[in-house]
C-alpha cells in the first residue's frame, strides 16, 4: 500500500498502554491474527489445489456450466468459473447453514432429474446449450414461474444470488464494473460534472451555503 | 513485553468498560492526575494495525461476509455480535430482544456509525413538555459547555443550521454530497423536509495530531490513521500517554465490593485468559459496560446492605430500558441506471441526514426521528446486489443478467428512520434466576414491548421513505409493511442504543443515580454509559453518553478535592 500515509501522528495503544492479565494474548486479537482469513484465496485457487469443502464431484460437474450460464464471459470481461466464483461458492456454502446446505443439495439434484425427464441426458452438463437455456428460462424469473417449476425457482434465485456477488466481487468484477473506490483518496471532492449533469443536480447551493471543502 | 504483576495498589478510580464513556471518564481522569485502571472485558484493539481499511473483498475467502465473530462482516471492526459464545442472556416469553455486545478495548466505539448529535433542550424536559417521561435532572445549558468541549477534543464535520432542538455544534467542513443524494435534497425540497449536511465525528481538517479523512468509505473496518473517532485510539492513548492509565484486558468484572459503611470498595472480576477470580482495589468505582451490562453487574452486587443489588434500593436498576426505533425503505431508481462511474466512497456514513421537523400535535405519536439515507456505487462484496430479481428485468441468466447487474449497480436509494422509543414499564432488564455464563456469573433476561407510541411513529416513517422514493420516481422493493407487523419496526435492540436501566433522576426514590451519573445510595459510585439516560431522543446517544461521562469525571475531581469522596 504505497499510498498509505506516512504520517501516522500520536502514540499507538499498544506502545502506549501497559496491558495486564492478558498474558500472552495481550499482543493483541486484532485483524492481522486472523490467520486463515487473510489466506489469498486467488492464490489457492490458482495453485489448482482447491479441495472442495461442499459440492461432491457431481455437483462440481452441475455447477461448473450452470455457473458460466448465469455469468457468461462477454466482450468485457470472463465467466463466473474464470473469476473464481465456484471456489467462493464452495467456501461459503461450506459455512452456511442447514437449510442452505439441504437447499442447495436438493436444487443441484433436481437439476439432473429435470435433464433426465426432460432430455433423457445423465445430468444437466450433459444437455445442449440449447436443453440447458430451456430449463434455465422456466426457473431464472421468479415472479413468472410456474408449477411445476417455483421451488426451482426459488432455489434459482438463491444460486443467481450467490454466484453473481462471488463474480462482481471478485478482482475481475469488481474491474467489470469500474469501482474507482477503495483507495487512499484524501483529494475526494463529490461527483465530477458529468455525473451530475446525467441527473439534473448540481453543487450550486450547496456550495454556496456550506462553503466547498477543499 | 511488560511483566505481569497483579494490581496491587489502591487505585483513585477503577472503570469498568473501554468505550465511549469508560474511556471518556478515563481521558478525563488520568489527564486531571488520577490514578485509573480500566477493566476491559474483551482484548486488546489498535486500529493503526489491527484493522482492516483498504482490504480488498477477494483478499479473503468471505469476500468480507459474516464470519462468527464479526455479524457485520469479517472486515468489521467490531469484535463480538449478537451471540457470544459461553455468554448467553435470554428473554421473557413473547419478548423478541436482541443485544449487540463488544468484546474488545474501545467497546462498541469500534463499531458505531459516528453519527454525532446534541440532544437538544426539549430533551432533556419531555416531562413538562408531553409527561410522557420524566424530566432530566440537568438541562442543556449544564451538558452544553462538555459538548463543546467534546467538539474541540474529537472533532466532526456539520453545519450550522439554527434548527429547533437540534443544537448546532463546533464544525468541522462537511464533504460534498454524492450525486445520489443531491437527488436526495431535491426530493426532500419538494415534501418540505428539511435535508442538511450529516454530522459525523470523522475529521475533514487535521486535528490535536490526528490527520484528516481520506475518503475511502470504510470507517466501519476501523481507520488506521485515526481520521475517525474511537476510543480506542483517540481518548485511550493520550489517557496512557499521562502514565496514570493501566489498562486490564480480558478481565470481566462480576461484582462491586463494598464495606460495612455501604461504599465501594473496588471491583471482583474474572481474568477470562485463566478463569481465576481476582480483585481491585479503588476508591470510586465508574461503571461503562454498557446500558445493560451495567445493570447486569450491579444487580449482581449484592451484599447485607444492598440485597437487590448495589444501589438499588429504588428497585428502578434495569428498568426504563429503551432503544431507538427504527425501519428501512430503499427502492429502485431509474433515472440512477446506467449513470457515469466514480468514486463515490465518500465517508463511512451518509453526507447528508434529515431531522426531525414536524410538530407532532398534528401527529397521532409523540417525540421524533430522523433520516439516514443510504445508496451509492458501493464496493462489492459478500451478498452484492442481492435480490437482483427485484429490478426490473425479474431476474434472469446470461448475457443480459451480467449486463443487469452493471446497470442496476448504485442505483438504489434507502432510507432508515431512527426514532426516540418513550420508555415503559414493560421494557427491562433484569437478573434470569436459572442461567448463568461460562463463569457462572449470572446473566440478564429481557423483556421488551413497543407501545402506540413507537408503532405509529414507524408507520410514519414507512409513508415517508415511501414517499420520497416515489418523489425521486423510484419503486420502492417491497409492499407497505401490515400493522400486525408494527409497519416494519426493527426488533428491540437491533438499533443498538439501549438507553436505560439505571436511570438518573431527582428523586432517590425513583431513580438510580443524580444528575452527575453518582449513584444516589454509594457516593462512590458512577455510571457513565447509556444507562443513566432517563429518555432517548430522535438522535444517537453517543455524543451525549460522553458528555455525561465527561461531566461525571468532573464531578468525581471535585469531590475528591473537597475529600468529599
Amino acid at each position: 500500500m504505497s499510498d498509505t500515509p506516512e504520517s501516522r501522528p500520536g502514540m499507538t495503544r499498544r506502545t502506549a498502554i501497559l496491558t495486564l492479565g492478558g498474558g500472552a494474548l495481550a499482543v493483541g486479537a486484532g485483524y492481522a491474527l486472523l490467520g486463515p482469513l487473510r489466506q489469498k484465496f486467488e492464490a489457492i485457487r490458482a495453485s489448482g489445489e482447491w479441495a472442495w469443502r461442499f459440492f461432491t464431484p457431481a455437483e462440481v460437474e452441475t455447477i461448473r456450466p450452470l455457473a458460466d450460464m448465469i455469468i457468461p464471459p462477454d466482450e468485457t470481461s470472463g465467466s463466473a468459473t474464470d473469476a473464481g466464483t465456484l471456489e467462493y461458492a464452495d467456501f461459503v456454502l461450506s459455512e452456511s447453514n442447514d437449510d442452505t446446505r439441504a437447499a442447495w443439495h436438493t436444487g443441484l439434484a433436481w437439476l439432473t432429474d429435470e435433464s433426465r425427464r426432460r432430455y433423457d441426458r445423465p445430468g444437466f452438463a450433459a444437455c445442449s446449450d440449447t436443453e440447458r437455456a430451456a430449463i434455465l428460462d422456466d426457473i431464472a424469473w421468479p415472479a413468472r414461474a410456474e408449477d411445476p417449476y417455483t421451488d426451482a425457482a426459488r432455489w434459482f434465485t438463491r444460486v443467481r444470488d450467490l454466484i453473481g456477488s462471488g463474480f462482481f466481487s471478485s478482482r475481475i468484477g469488481v474491474q467489470d464494473l469500474g469501482y474507482a473506490g477503495g483507495i487512499f483518496n484524501p483529494g475526494w471532492r463529490g461527483a465530477p460534472v458529468s455525473a451530475l449533469d446525467e441527473l439534473g443536480v448540481s453543487y450550486a447551493e450547496w456550495d454556496r451555503r456550506y462553503g466547498h471543502l477543499t | 513485553m511488560p511483566s505481569f504483576s497483579l494490581p496491587q495498589e489502591t487505585y483513585d478510580v477503577c472503570i469498568i468498560g473501554s468505550g465511549a464513556g469508560g474511556g471518556m471518564a478515563a481521558h478525563a481522569l488520568t489527564r486531571a492526575g488520577a490514578r485509573v485502571l480500566v477493566l476491559e472485558a474483551g482484548g486488546p484493539w489498535d486500529n493503526t494495525t489491527d484493522a482492516a481499511m483498504l482490504t480488498w473483498p477477494y483478499q479473503t475467502e468471505h469476500r468480507g461476509g459474516w464470519i462468527p465473530t464479526r455479524h457485520f462482516g469479517e472486515f468489521d471492526a467490531c469484535i463480538g455480535g449478537w451471540s457470544l459464545e459461553g455468554e448467553p442472556y435470554t428473554t421473557a416469553p413473547g419478548t423478541k430482544f436482541s443485544w449487540w455486545r463488544a468484546r474488545m478495548v474501545g467497546g462498541r466505539t469500534n463499531h458505531w456509525g459516528r453519527i454525532s448529535l446534541r440532544f437538544g433542550p426539549d430533551d432533556f424536559r419531555r416531562g413538562e413538555l408531553d409527561g410522557l417521561s420524566p424530566n432530566w435532572p440537568l438541562g442543556y445549558d449544564d451538558i452544553a459547555p462538555y459538548y463543546d468541549r467534546l467538539d474541540r477534543l474529537i472533532g466532526l464535520f456539520g453545519s450550522a443550521e439554527n434548527i429547533p432542538n437540534q443544537p448546532d455544534g463546533i464544525f468541522q467542513p462537511p464533504p460534498r454530497p454524492r450525486a445520489y443524494e443531491l437527488l436526495v435534497m431535491d426530493a426532500c425540497r419538494t415534501r418540505q423536509i428539511p435535508c442538511v449536511p450529516a454530522r459525523l465525528s470523522v475529521i475533514t481538517r487535521p486535528l490535536n495530531g490526528r490527520q484528516a479523512c481520506h475518503y475511502c468509505g470504510q470507517c466501519n473496518r476501523g481507520c488506521s490513521v485515526h481520521a475517525n473517532f474511537s476510543s480506542t485510539n483517540v481518548l485511550l492513548p493520550p489517557a496512557a500517554a499521562t502514565g496514570n492509565l493501566t489498562l486490564v484486558t480480558h478481565a470481566m468484572a462480576r461484582e462491586i465490593t463494598t464495606d460495612a459503611r455501604g461504599l465501594c470498595t473496588g471491583v471482583s472480576y474474572i481474568d477470562t485468559t485463566t478463569g481465576e477470580d481476582r480483585h481491585v482495589a479503588a476508591r470510586v468505582v465508574v461503571v461503562a459496560a454498557s446500558a445493560c451490562e451495567s445493570a447486569r453487574l450491579l444487580l449482581n452486587s449484592t451484599s447485607a446492605r444492598f440485597p437487590r443489588g448495589l444501589a438499588n434500593g429504588s428497585g428502578q436498576v434495569g428498568r426504563w430500558l429503551t432503544d431507538t426505533t427504527g425501519t428501512d425503505v430503499g427502492g429502485f431508481i431509474p433515472k440512477l441506471v446506467g449513470r457515469t462511474r466514480y468514486n463515490e466512497d465518500g465517508v463511512g456514513g451518509g453526507h447528508v441526514y434529515m431531522p426531525w421537523w414536524l410538530d407532532n400535535a398534528k401527529l397521532d405519536f409523540p417525540r421524533g426521528y430522523h433520516i439516514e439515507v443510504w445508496g451509492g456505487l458501493n464496493q462489492p462484496g459478500a451478498g452484492f446486489m442481492g435480490g437482483i430479481h427485484r429490478y426490473p428485468s425479474g431476474g434472469g441468466w446470461g448475457r443480459q443478467l451480467k449486463d443487469d447487474y452493471r446497470r442496476y449497480w448504485g442505483t438504489t436509494i434507502g432510507f432508515s428512520g431512527r426514532g426516540e422509543m418513550i420508555p415503559n414499564a414493560g421494557s427491562f432488564c433484569e437478573i434470569d434466576p436459572d442461567t448463568k455464563d461460562r463463569w457462572g456469573i449470572p446473566v440478564l433476561r429481557f423483556h421488551w414491548q413497543w407501545t402506540d407510541h413507537e408503532i405509529n411513529q414507524v408507520r410514519h416513517m414507512q409513508e415517508t421513505f415511501r414517499g420520497l422514493v416515489e418523489a425521486m420516481g423510484g419503486e420502492v422493493f417491497s409492499p407497505m409493511p401490515s400493522k400486525e407487523d408494527g409497519y416494519g419496526i426493527a426488533t428491540g435492540g437491533t438499533i443498538i442504543h439501549e438507553l436505560g436501566g439505571a436511570r438518573m433522576g431527582a428523586d432517590p426514590a425513583d431513580s438510580v443515580l443524580n444528575a452527575w451519573g453518582q449513584a444516589h445510595e454509594v457516593p462512590n459510585l458512577f455510571v457513565t454509559d447509556g444507562a443513566p439516560f432517563p429518555s432517548q431522543a430522535d438522535k444517537n446517544p453517543t455524543w451525549t453518553i460522553m458528555a455525561l461521562a465527561w461531566r461525571a469525571a468532573d464531578r468525581i475531581l471535585e469531590l475528591r478535592q473537597r475529600r468529599e469522596l
